[in-house]
């Protein structure tokens, strides 16, 4: 019984971050913007439907969308002064964004309580349900098939197409006409709002969130999932999702002193991520390696 | 007059690599601009093409300014062009390059999001009017090998058919067959005169002057970044400045 809720538990988890992977490839992998403040939006989604349900008992559905809406204004707002930078430059600007979400949510206390998190958030009720354990997963794997499909054929458009032009040489793109600006910015607002949509559903189900949740470590570990699983490929974001958060969970089984399993398992982990990225840098179901430049 | 440049004028960091540039192109002609190396013939594309910003000048295409407006803006009025350096999306296939060169419906986000349907016959019919201009240049075979893995050559047929697939009425070619074997040569010569006949205009920069004596209406020559003759090929060939330009100044 301990065991099947463990590995439901795990499953609910990879569910979110394969959301959260999926909309981050959108703009990373498919249009090439280096976003390194992803989580911000995860953040914002999670924050957003939670203090609606805790301090005006907005029900789940509701703040669900709400947050999802909320990330992709911030997504907007983020693309404004930031969407003309390049590369590296995008970078910084994403990770600034990210610090000073964090900090907003750590020092505006008597919105968020800062440090010491909101508890106590609801679980959803879906037709007098209330959804925990296995219907939460059914919950979950309900938005990672709504995420894959949309996302799915965005992709697969012409409206993808040009998004894939754009990563590969943005000049050109703007001397065959497109408006690479606006096809930037759609494209960081579509995955803000998915990364605010996981976010929604982490809150309510760990029913707890503090600013810790949601610093710059666990953008590197989203990064991580779409390098590992294959940039610019959907169903990649979710193999890099499934093996980034299984392989600290397999280690843990191994026959390791109570003392040492921390940092073995660390580095454990680290391995075999370098071993996959110098055996296959293309990620496993990636279609190319970023750019040497 | 199809294009009309007049006293262009642009520096970098108080180098003048364009100065008092001004002329013309006719509809329907080709039309080669030459000159020595950092001559600022590309300079002038990319004024032409709006990817840089002129400190002084007009550019009138088709009677209208151009000047300022964003590059994509300018694309759709009806100019495209090639890159001196092969400019292809390497990582895209050779159709989809060709593709995305004139816009389509489900490159609009919603139409893509709520209308599948509509998509799936504009992209039909876009698809059999590359493979058109893929035909043209005889990759039709290549349409689904990536960019990157096509040879020097084919690169370049394929960076000229996109060009062309964008129907844009004036196409600049920067250095159309540098680095080309004579086979692919005649082959792209051929391709520029029917494109001639059809009513489509052509500037081109290039340094091999048999190509362009042969193909040319007119040529601009440039040196200095300012334009210091312009006429038929033959006239270009007995000018003493263009000859002192390539040669250097007679030595007495």
């Amino acid at each position: 019984m301990a065991f099947e809720a463990y590995i439901i538990n795990l499953l609910i988890l990879i569910g979110i971050f394969s959301i959260l992977a999926i909309s981050l490839n959108l703009a990373m992998g498919f249009t090439g913007l280096l976003n390194i403040g992803h989580i911000a939006f995860y953040g914002i989604g999670a924050y957003t439907s939670a203090l609606l349900a805790l301090s005006l008992g907005v029900p789940f559905w509701i703040g669900l969308v709400a947050g999802g809406l909320l990330a992709a204004f911030f997504g907007l707002i983020l693309a404004i002064p930031t969407i003309k930078l390049r590369g590296d430059y995008l970078a910084l600007a994403t990770l600034a964004f990210a610090i000073i979400m964090e900090s907003i949510f750590r020092n505006w206390i008597s919105l968020t309580r800062g440090p010491l998190g909101l508890p106590g958030i609801p679980k959803p009720v879906f037709f007098g349900l209330t959804l925990s354990g296995f219907s939460y997963l059914i919950l979950v794997f309900v938005f990672v098939i709504i995420t894959y499909l949309f996302i799915t054929r965005l992709t697969k458009s012409p409206f993808g197409r040009v998004l894939k032009a754009i990563r590969e040489d943005e000049l050109v793109a703007k001397s065959l006409g497109k408006n690479t600006l606006k096809f930037k910015t759609i494209a960081l607002v579509i995955s803000a709002f998915f990364a605010g949509i996981a976010g929604s559903l982490y809150a309510h189900y760990i029913t707890f969130i503090d600013p810790s949740t949601f610093s710059i470590l666990e953008s590197i570990l989203v990064i991580a999932m779409i390098i590992i699983g294959g940039l610019a490929s959907v169903p990649g974001a979710v193999v890099g999702a499934f093996i980034v958060l299984l392989i600290p969970e397999v280690l843990r089984f191994l026959p390791i002193p109570s003392y040492a399993i921390g940092a073995v398992r660390q580095i454990l982990f680290a391995l075999i991520l370098v071993i996959l990225l110098i055996k296959r840098p293309q990620g496993i179901l990636g279609e190319f390696a970023f750019k040497k430049k | 007059m199809l294009l009309k440049v007049r006293k262009l004028e642009k520096s970098f960091d108080g180098i003048k690599a364009v100065q008092d540039c001004s002329f013309a192109v006719e509809k329907s002609k080709i039309v080669a601009l030459i000159g020595p190396n950092g001559a600022g013939k590309t300079t002038v594309f990319n004024l032409i093409t709006g990817l840089i910003k002129p400190d002084a000048g007009h550019i009138h295409f088709k009677g209208e300014p151009i000047i300022g407006l964003p590059p994509h803006r300018i694309a759709g009025l009806g100019i495209n062009r090639t890159f001196q350096l092969i400019r292809l999306f390497p990582n895209l296939t050779t159709i989809d390059n060709l593709l995305l060169a004139k816009g389509e419906l489900g490159e609009d986000f919603l139409a893509a999001v709520f209308k599948p349907k509509q998509i799936k016959h504009a992209e039909e019919t876009n698809r059999k009017r590359c493979m058109e201009f893929l035909k043209l240049v005889g990759l039709e075979e290549k349409r689904d090998s990536l960019a990157k893995n096509l040879s020097y050559g084919q690169r370049k047929l394929v960076e000229i058919a996109r060009a062309l697939s964008t129907e844009a009425d004036l196409l600049l070619l920067d250095e159309p067959v540098a680095g080309v074997n004579p086979v692919m040569r005649e082959k792209i010569k051929d391709i520029l005169l029917k494109l001639k006949k059809e009513g489509k205009t052509i500037l081109f920069i290039e340094h091999d002057m048999k190509f362009v004596m042969r193909i040319a209406d007119k040529v601009i020559v440039m040196d200095h970044g300012e334009e210091i003759a312009v006429g038929t090929p033959k006239q270009i060939q007995k000018n003493k400045k263009v000859l002192e330009a390539y040669l250097g100044p007679e030595k007495i």
